[in-house]
């Protein structure tokens, strides 16, 4: 090391001031201001790429490459912190096999889905991307296409694609990945408050005294938001944690109160805790009377699979959602076989840790913060069990202020922001607005400046909803012929690769494009990859868990002749005439549209591009200058004008609660909580003197609802689709690790967390291994119905299942744990449910 | 060049082995403690270990709540040219 002594020993006090000043700490003789390194690394913010917490991060820029990162002491989130996989953020970007030009499968000049992939220009890309997406408009119609987006989309690239897809294609097959995430969270919010998106904020971290975990890791999937909670738990007397998982993870090393219940049964719990409250008369009468509605939901609804399944043939009330009002008696009633012992016996969690928890919740002493992530979402009965624990929190009225707080977190950067924000899912359009709405088309047409009846209404000709799951069943079944995924993973990610997946991909008669900076699974299970610039190689903007909406700059330059999904977006917009994809009875509703693109009507069209840009317009408080390659290539602030558009559905649109703020109060601020009015945030929702939508004198208002109240929902206990049997005798749960984020693309290139954790392993009870001669560090082989993978057997890791259970992280292509899944959903929320299914496991 | 600050939770009544584990650790370098068992420490590459597997190691040790990183510099060293290749790999 011939580094400069001096240079170090500055850049280490840099790190110690740092930290002393994340810690909130005072150290004599350093400096708390941000990190100096002598003025030749350029600092700007930018939320972090992973998780949903959204943390903000600065990053140092020296000669056009990402040198340094530090957690960004001004940011509320995270308050100058990291985690370890926020460490390596900027390691993402620079691993060896970063796609640079586009590649085609060819086979003698042509392209032929069963040649090899070769190097092609964007012209030639996109048109045979073209060709193929107007030949299968033509023939299967609104059906014949589709695309498959990302809640790590910036806010401006769901918003381009959902204008692509739903009024250029004029066709309801568009779904994020975030369906595989967030769609359960997003069907209990809508059912029982009619807005989407958690009321209260992270600042319930410190403001609870009892934390509730219900199937989230959030040690593992949330360290920033685990460290919080930790500081609280560690310095707040009389503070308490509860855990609940299938497994014990890392969690259970702070928690007051562990509990590992049998799979499923979590609808169970919440109904006893709920029962409790009632049989101790603990709730809050005078709540109940003024807020809240009760209902019940119809029961025996099946598990989402195909239509020919005898699981759904024997379903009496198949993916019905319907609510029916019922009285408080009738709910108190239907909770009455929820007794303590009835809930311990089913659950296999001692009775007495079940009261404990229950009394947390009754305790009108106490705020109680619940959280939860994929335990509850990914789930066949995932909107119920949500809705199960808002009825615990009305029940109780806490709710909707500081420290009572039931809490949806998410898994993905701008899941909320991007996703269910500007609404990329088949049934969505912008701000909480519905395709199955004929008022709701209508105002987005004409904000669109489109003809009436353009977005295709769930009645009519390709106004077929079409969910994530169901989009590779209709590539398998040869329905869909074209699909466009970008910015995730989905061969990897999608339950069933095996039986749906790979044969939907493969289909010869099907044109697959993956959009991607790395040749993941997906891409090279594609015809067509496209080479993608990523995070700060663009201007973007992502929303987290807590509706906090924040901006970054580009701040680098994507490599080679990779582009932005939202370039790509935009600029394929301009290789299709609208009268190859509209009929003529529409087009002649606006003849002045005949002969255009789809990027003349959609993007051209005097609105997304009415903000001039030149060059070295975007600049930072320093006066930094930034480029903006989309806005350079199209001759318009291109994310400006699609922000500005979109915010036109938060503020003209029949929904209020929405409100953000304008486009360039986000490059000054580290985010702002929605809603935002006149320049000030919102940190809870629904309560008066915190959220301006809420009157003086009206208290708590739930105005998602048109009277104002919330549903408690009644459901009950139902069984999962395929529990262990004597054959496949164990529980398969899947999920993350630390190191890794979702499906290894981007931090197993970075080497130090690939060494960290190169391999998925099978982590199992000793007992369990035991029984099947298996040791720790014996390879198996783990089978399901669907398929088998080889592994190796870990019984002494971080992750502890009871007997019975077994579980497998899922970021490790080569072992591809979705093999094995079962393509099982939520019938309400079209969710995938990876936590259970019947597996077993033998010596290979 | 690794140069990192992190900040450690220590669990109830372990701050006393965290911070024994703490001054062992080859790298690591501890520059305050507080008394609710808070640690502010640097970690830099040693020779036989790099700042990234130390602090891979200080995620999963016994006694540590929460292992949060605040600073990272990772420049190449002065004495070697800033590589202009896209595809390099960031160096260590």
């Amino acid at each position: 090391m011939t580094t400069n002594v001096s240079r170090r020993e500055m850049l280490k006090a840099s790190a110690v001031a740092a930290t002393a000043s994340a810690a909130g700490v005072t150290l004599a003789g350093v400096n708390p201001a941000l990190a100096q390194d002598g003025g030749v690394i350029r600092w700007d913010k930018a939320p972090c790429r992973f998780c949903g917490t959204g943390c903000s991060v600065l990053v140092g820029v020296n000669d056009g490459r990402v040198v340094a990162t530090q957690g960004d002491p001004d940011a509320p989130v995270n308050r100058g912190l990291n985690c370890i996989k926020g460490y390596f953020l900027a390691k993402i970007m620079y691993g060896e096999d970063r796609l640079t030009k586009p590649l085609l499968r060819k086979k003698d000049g042509k392209y032929d889905k069963n040649g090899d992939f070769e190097e092609v220009s964007w012209d030639e890309a996109f048109d045979i991307m073209a060709e193929k997406w107007v030949a299968a408009r033509k023939a299967k119609g609104p059906k014949g296409v589709g695309m498959f987006g990302s809640g790590q989309w910036t806010v401006w690239e769901g918003y381009a694609a959902q204008k692509l897809i739903k009024a250029g294609f004029r066709s309801n097959s568009l779904e994020p990945n975030a369906r595989h995430c967030m769609a359960s969270a997003v069907g209990a919010f809508m059912r029982a408050f009619g807005i989407d998106e958690p009321m209260g904020c992270y600042d319930d971290l410190e403001h609870a005294d009892v934390f509730v975990l219900w199937g989230a890791n959030m040690a593992e999937m949330h360290p920033i938001l685990w460290s919080r909670l930790t500081n609280t738990r560690l310095t707040k007397e009389g503070s308490e944690v509860h855990v609940l998982s299938t497994f014990e993870n890392r969690n259970f090393e702070l928690a007051d109160n562990g509990m590992v219940f049998e799979p499923q049964t979590d609808l169970a719990i919440a109904n006893y805790i709920a029962n409790y409250i009632i049989q101790n008369e603990a709730y809050d009468k005078d709540f109940l009377d003024k807020h809240v509605n009760f209902t019940k939901t119809p029961t025996d609804i099946g598990y989402g699979l195909r239509a020919d399944d005898p699981r759904e043939k024997a379903a009496a009330n198949r993916a019905k959602g319907k609510l029916s009002k019922i009285s408080f008696e009738e709910y108190a009633k239907s909770l009455e076989p929820y007794t303590l012992e009835y809930t311990a016996e089913l659950t296999k969690v001692p009775a007495e840790n079940l009261k404990k928890l229950a009394e947390a919740y009754a305790d009108p002493n106490k705020k109680v913060a619940s959280f939860w992530t994929m335990g509850f979402n990914q789930h066949t009965r995932g909107v119920w069990v949500n809705g199960l624990v808002y009825n615990i929190h009305l029940l109780m009225g806490k709710i909707a202020e500081p420290g009572n707080s039931p809490f949806s977190l998410t898994g993905q950067p701008s899941a909320c922001g991007t996703a269910r924000e500007v609404g990329t899912f088949t049934h969505r359009l912008p701000a909480d607005l519905v395709v199955a709405n004929d008022k709701h088309r209508a105002f987005a047409e004409k904000i669109w400046k489109l003809p009436e009846g353009t977005i295709p209404g769930p009645k009519s000709e390709g106004g077929t909803l079409i969910h994530a799951v169901a989009m590779h069943r209709a590539l398998k079944d040869g329905v869909m012929n074209c699909f466009w995924v970008l910015c995730n993973n989905n061969m990897q990610a999608a339950a069933n690769m095996n039986d749906e997946s790979w044969p939907g991909w493969r289909n010869p008669d099907n044109f697959i494009t993956v959009s991607d900076p790395y040749p993941t699974v997906s891409a090279v299970a594609a015809d067509l990859i496209l080479p993608t610039s990523m995070w700060t190689e663009k201007e973007g903007a992502y929303g987290n868990a807590e509706r906090r909406t924040q901006f970054w700059r580009e701040q680098v330059s994507g490599p080679g002749e990779s582009r932005s999904d939202l370039w790509q977006i935009v600029e394929f917009s301009k290789r299709i005439k609208v009268d190859d994809v509209w009929e003529a009875e529409l087009l002649d509703k606006m003849p002045e549209y005949k002969g255009k693109t789809l990027y003349d009507i959609l993007y051209a069209n005097g609105q997304v591009d009415q903000f001039p840009y030149e060059d070295g317009m975007v600049t930072d408080g320093d006066g930094n200058a930034y480029k903006n390659h989309e806005s350079e290539d199209f001759g318009f602030y291109v994310q400006k004008g699609l922000f500005e558009e979109y915010r036109r559905f938060q503020y003209e649109g029949p929904k209020k609660g929405h409100e953000m703020a304008d486009y360039d109060a986000y490059h000054k601020a580290r985010g702002m909580r929605w809603p935002v009015i006149d320049g000030k945030e919102t940190l809870w929702r629904f309560r008066e003197g915190y959220d301006p939508h809420v009157a003086e004198g009206e208290g708590v208002k739930f105005y998602g609802k048109p009277d104002g109240r919330a549903n408690i929902i009644a459901a009950p206990f139902e069984p999962a689709a395929e529990p262990p049997d004597d054959e496949f005798d164990l529980w398969l749960c899947t999920g993350r690790v630390l190191e890794h984020w979702h499906s290894g693309s981007m931090t197993r290139r970075v080497p130090e967390l690939h060494r960290a954790v190169p391999d998925a392993v099978v982590f199992m009870n000793p007992k369990d291994a035991k029984k099947r001669k298996l040791r720790d560090g014996s390879t198996c082989k783990i089978a399901t119905r669907r398929g088998e993978i080889v592994t190796r057997v870990e019984t002494r890791g971080r992750n502890k299942p009871p007997q019975g259970l077994v579980f497998v992280p899922w970021f490790d292509e080569s072992r591809l744990v979705n093999k094995l899944t079962l393509d099982q959903t939520d019938p309400l929320s079209k969710e995938t449910d990876y936590k259970k299914c019947a597996c077993k496991v033998e010596k290979a | 060049m690794n140069i990192a600050g992190v900040l450690i939770h220590a669990y109830p009544g372990k701050q006393g082995a965290v911070r024994a584990t703490l001054e062992t650790l080859a790298g690591v370098e501890l520059h305050h403690e507080t008394p609710d068992g808070r640690f502010i420490v640097t970690v830099e590459d040693e020779a036989d270990t790099s700042c990234d597997t130390t602090i891979m190691q200080l995620q999963r040790m016994p006694g540590i709540a929460a292992a949060t990183l605040a600073y990272h510099n990772f420049e190449p060293d002065n004495s070697t040219p800033i590589p202009d290749v896209r595809n390099d790999r960031m160096p260590n």
